[in-house]
């Protein structure tokens, strides 16, 4: 019966497009286990509510997609802290081992990845979750001014000094 | 008046970055143009930008890697909507037994939940309107008529048959007469719609497949939890769901060779039955009782079981940008983003030599059977259709108007001077008949050339040299004047009216909701007017709309990355581009259970049709251009017994004759159906109009092997096992290594052809940038 639900369409849309971004926001928060619960109810919390403005109907479609991805990060962001305080392991918001390495093993780091893992987590915390949120969310600069409640310049300003950050730790190379 | 206004930008702007990033959302298109122009002026700010990029790309690909999804079971739980939560399961498993199957094949999956989308093929082959249809007369029983007979297969055979003349009285088409539904022929019962179609099912009717299907999806939860894996073993299917039971039960028998069935997700998350060969590399993943460390897809690629799917049913598609955007982005050292790879649009991006159908005939079949190049003991089934080809000079005159996007977006070298350099080519190729003119569109639309006759190059020239970028973009402004034009040349007599609109396909003003830009291009191509759609840059490029614009719109898209492409696309196939040799070309292919146990398409995923949209008419398909070709793979799983096997064929499984004939050893119509492997339908509407015409093309395999199939077989095989590898498909035990693409691809004369020898440079590219066997 729900299958033919309008509102049924829109959450599968809407599954099917951030399902992997929240889960890998999620998962940063309380791990990759628990982030399946948590993306799982935030989907679920669809149902009864939704973003404010958006009509959950067939043809608000694309206007529910607007202001659709800050509010599942919102919800998600909100129910990852809270099952992780309920767990007692509210670790950092990295989704890479969170063990933070001593700066001599920093230096024996040979993987590229670790290394732009360490450089991001070296970065302020800020940055750290607007660069986060642009590349494993996939969000855009409003997208995450609405979620953060930064304006888009601030946005714009914060991820162009974390990435001229970035860049000059490990190098602009490919 | 904003559009012009300076913009200042400081080589340390935060939009820079932004633009840099791809974040086009943040910046107006003012701003974007200026931008462009800035870091076009300044070497030194344009190497910050290149650096940018790359730090964009690797982090990226280092933080987007892909995270294990929520199950099937949570998935339809959420679509389901929030109620009492599904109680845990247990995954069942089937043991099959039997004998080895020789040359076992690997993984058989079917999607039998549609726990989203119910399974198209199932609905459709309950439709009572697919009344058995009779093989079309004359070309049809020609091809019936092939020897069946294994013998003398020194080379592939072929299926070709060609079309009858379109205004032919005696076209092979027995139902267009029809007006609605076909009525069922009272001589065959009505559930024998199905040319290779058991008689007296012992399954249960297909929807209480998936609405068992769908209550076993509780199970999915258990299996995926952290806990997984503990509770396998010996267990029923949860749920205790009688028909799925069954089906479970009978795909495993098909499967015999002492393999097993077992419930897994596909990629997509959808409910899948895994039939497992013990030489498979998933054999001891799939052993019950094994723990499964997380829940990841591992199924190679997904195949569908015939018994239950027995139908594939798309539309063509004749675009070839996936190519130029593969092309792309593997010489700018990147991965190719997936939802750019359509498998088809690579394999189309080539030409083949399949002969074209001679005289009036509008296009031939043609389909080639030979050993899976990456999975000896399946089977490649290789389906082109060609078009008939004009002689030069034997076009009818063209009216084409160009629709431009001159907004600020399109300020950078990769844009705007290319297409100007592309039309140029376009008009060097044109006919002193054919007449053009210029429709350009920003903030507003203009006409800045009313039609000309090619033959006055220079002022065509003229005109185009005359465009700047600037501005905001209204495209929907853009198209009702072009189109509009493109009308009053269809209302002074000229036959073939087409707007050509080159963009960056950013809508960025104006009718900008994908369905509204839809529903108005479907009105405009009523008027007979087609639309071509040429992209052009790399920045902010909106693939999936121009995609869906010339679908609708009637007409063909390509990518134009370089002046090499523009010279292919308007140049060489000119014709193809501006010539339609038949609309709304669908195909369906029916596979025959008794020789294919499960089977894989190749391609066209965004173009699957539900089976019952074959026969409708009216139902708007891909059109095919003057001397065009299409090809379509199907990879196939050999039943037990099938032809090429080397086994019998089984003496107990259910016949497709009357299993009490008496007269079994005389060959009888359906003895012949049997033995063939699938036949091709083929379905399209001539230019004239009228009702639609119809092709079929029963096949049967007689076990060729790779290396004695045709050079355009080996190139288009390499082809498609290159998107495949582009499109990320698992494979764990690289059964389709970048080494056999690359020698496919030279056996299939990339070495000799710089067409194909393209390939060889993006093999040799995507395997640096990706890795791997």
């Amino acid at each position: 019966m729900a299958r033919n639900d309008p509102k049924a369409a829109v959450i599968q849309d809407a599954l099917a497009r951030w399902e992997q971004p929240l889960l890998r926001f999620a998962a940063g928060v309380v791990g990759p286990e628990r982030a399946r619960d948590v993306v799982q109810e935030t989907f679920l919390r669809l149902w009864e509510s939704g973003p404010r403005d958006a009509a959950l109907d067939a043809s608000g479609r694309v206007r529910a997609a607007e202001g659709l991805a800050p509010w599942l990060f919102t919800v998600c962001k909100n129910r990852a802290i809270e099952v992780a305080r309920r767990e007692g392991r509210m670790q950092s918001h990295s989704v890479s081992p969170p063990a933070s390495p001593a700066p001599l093993d920093a230096l024996v780091e040979r993987q590229d990845g670790e290394r732009l893992h360490a450089a991001i987590r070296a970065l302020p915390e800020r940055q750290q979750e607007l660069v986060r949120l642009r590349y494993q969310s996939e969000l855009s600069y409003k997208e995450m001014a609405e979620l953060t409640g930064l304006t888009v310049t601030n946005v714009g300003f914060l991820l162009h000094t974390a990435l001229h950050t970035l860049r000059s730790h490990i190098g602009g190379a490919p | 008046m904003s559009a012009t206004s300076p913009i200042d930008i400081d080589h340390d702007d935060p939009r820079i970055t932004a633009w840099a990033i791809g974040a086009r959302d943040a910046l107006s298109a003012d701003e974007q143009a200026a931008i462009a122009a800035r870091v076009a002026a300044d070497p030194a700010l344009a190497a910050s930008v290149a650096s940018l990029r790359a730090l964009d790309s690797r982090l990226a690909s280092t933080l987007r890697a892909p995270v294990a999804g929520l199950s099937a079971g949570q998935r339809a739980a959420i679509v389901r909507g929030p109620g009492p939560r599904p109680v845990g399961g247990r995954v069942g498993w089937l043991l099959g037994g039997g004998v080895a199957l020789a040359a076992a094949a690997a993984l058989a999956v079917v999607a039998l939940s549609g726990d989203t989308r119910p399974p198209i093929e199932l609905a459709a082959a309950e439709a009572p309107t697919a009344a058995r249809e009779q093989p079309a007369d004359a070309p049809a029983s020609e091809t019936r008529a092939r020897p069946v007979s294994p013998s003398a297969a020194a080379e592939p055979r072929t299926a070709v048959t060609e079309a009858p003349p379109a205004d032919s009285t005696a076209t092979p088409t027995p139902d267009t007469a029809r007006p609605g539904p076909a009525r069922p022929d009272p001589a065959q019962p009505t559930e024998a719609h199905l040319r290779y179609a058991e008689p007296a099912p012992t399954v249960p009717p297909l929807h209480n497949e998936t609405e068992a299907a769908g209550a076993t999806v509780a199970l999915g939860d258990a299996a995926a939890g952290p806990t997984s894996g503990t509770g396998m073993g010996g267990g029923g299917l949860g749920g205790d769901t009688g028909s799925s039971r069954a089906e479970l039960g009978r795909l495993a028998g098909h499967a015999a060779a002492g393999g097993y069935a077992a419930w897994d997700n596909d990629l997509d998350g959808n409910r899948v039955v895994v039939i497992v060969q013990p030489n498979d590399p998933s054999w001891a993943y799939y052993q019950p009782g094994n723990r499964r460390v997380d829940y990841a897809p591992r199924v190679p690629w997904p195949f569908r079981p015939t018994a239950v799917a027995p139908l594939a049913t798309f539309s063509i598609d004749v675009d070839t940008a996936s190519l130029s955007h593969a092309r792309r982005y593997l010489r700018a050292n990147k991965r190719v983003p997936v939802e750019l790879v359509r498998s088809e649009e690579i394999i189309n991006a080539f030409h083949y030599d399949d002969a074209r159908p001679d005289g009036d005939q509008p296009l031939a079949v043609h389909v080639d059977v030979a050993e899976s190049p990456w999975q000896p003991g399946n089977r490649l089934v290789r389906v082109a259709l060609t078009a008939r080809a004009v002689e030069s000079g034997d076009r009818a005159p063209a009216n084409l108007v160009f629709l431009v996007d001159v907004s600020g977006s399109m300020n950078a070298k990769s844009k705007l001077p290319l297409l100007v350099g592309a039309l140029r080519r376009l008009v060097d190729h044109l006919g002193p008949e054919d007449r053009v003119s210029l429709v350009t569109y920003n903030s507003t639309a203009k006409v800045v050339l009313e039609p000309t006759a090619a033959s006055e190059r220079e002022t065509i020239q003229r005109a185009l040299d005359r465009l700047r970028a600037q501005g905001y973009t209204n495209g929907g402004a853009g198209l009702d004047v072009a189109y509009d034009l493109a009308r009053k040349g269809v209302r002074d007599g000229a036959t073939n009216s087409r707007v050509i609109l080159a963009t960056d396909g950013d809508f960025n003003a104006g009718k900008t909701g994908n369905d509204e830009l839809q529903r108005t291009i479907r009105d405009k191509a009523r008027s007979g007017v087609m639309l071509s759609v040429l992209g052009f840059g790399d920045s902010g490029y909106d693939d999936q709309r121009l995609a869906l614009l010339a679908r609708h719109g009637n007409g063909r898209y390509a990518f134009i990355d370089s002046l090499d492409e523009a010279e292919r696309v308007l140049g060489k196939e000119l014709d193809a581009t501006l010539v339609t040799a038949a609309k709304d070309v669908r195909v369906q292919v029916e596979l025959n259970p008794r020789q294919a146990l499960a089977y894989h398409q190749i391609g066209y995923e965004s173009r699957a049709m539900a089976a019952a949209e074959f026969n409708q008419e009216g139902k708007d398909a891909g059109e095919l251009g003057a001397g065009e070709s299409v090809v379509a793979f199907y990879e196939i799983m050999p039943a037990v017994g099938a032809n090429g096997t080397g086994i019998d064929p089984l003496k107990y499984a259910p016949q497709a004759g009357d299993p009490d004939d008496e007269h079994r050893n005389e060959p009888s119509p359906d003895a012949v159906a049997s033995a063939e492997l699938l036949t091709v339908k083929v379905r399209w509407v001539p230019l004239s109009g009228g009702p639609s015409q119809r092709l079929d093309v029963p096949v049967v395999d007689h076990g060729e092997r790779m290396a004695q199939a045709s050079r355009d077989f080996v190139f288009s095989a390499a082809a498609a096992a290159f998107a495949m590898k582009l499109q990320g498909w698992s494979d764990p035990s690289g059964l389709v290594s970048w080494s056999l693409v690359r020698e496919l691809a030279l056996q299939g004369g990339a070495d000799s052809d710089t067409d194909r020898g393209q390939l060889l440079d993006l093999v040799t590219r995507a395997e640096r940038i990706y890795g791997g066997p």
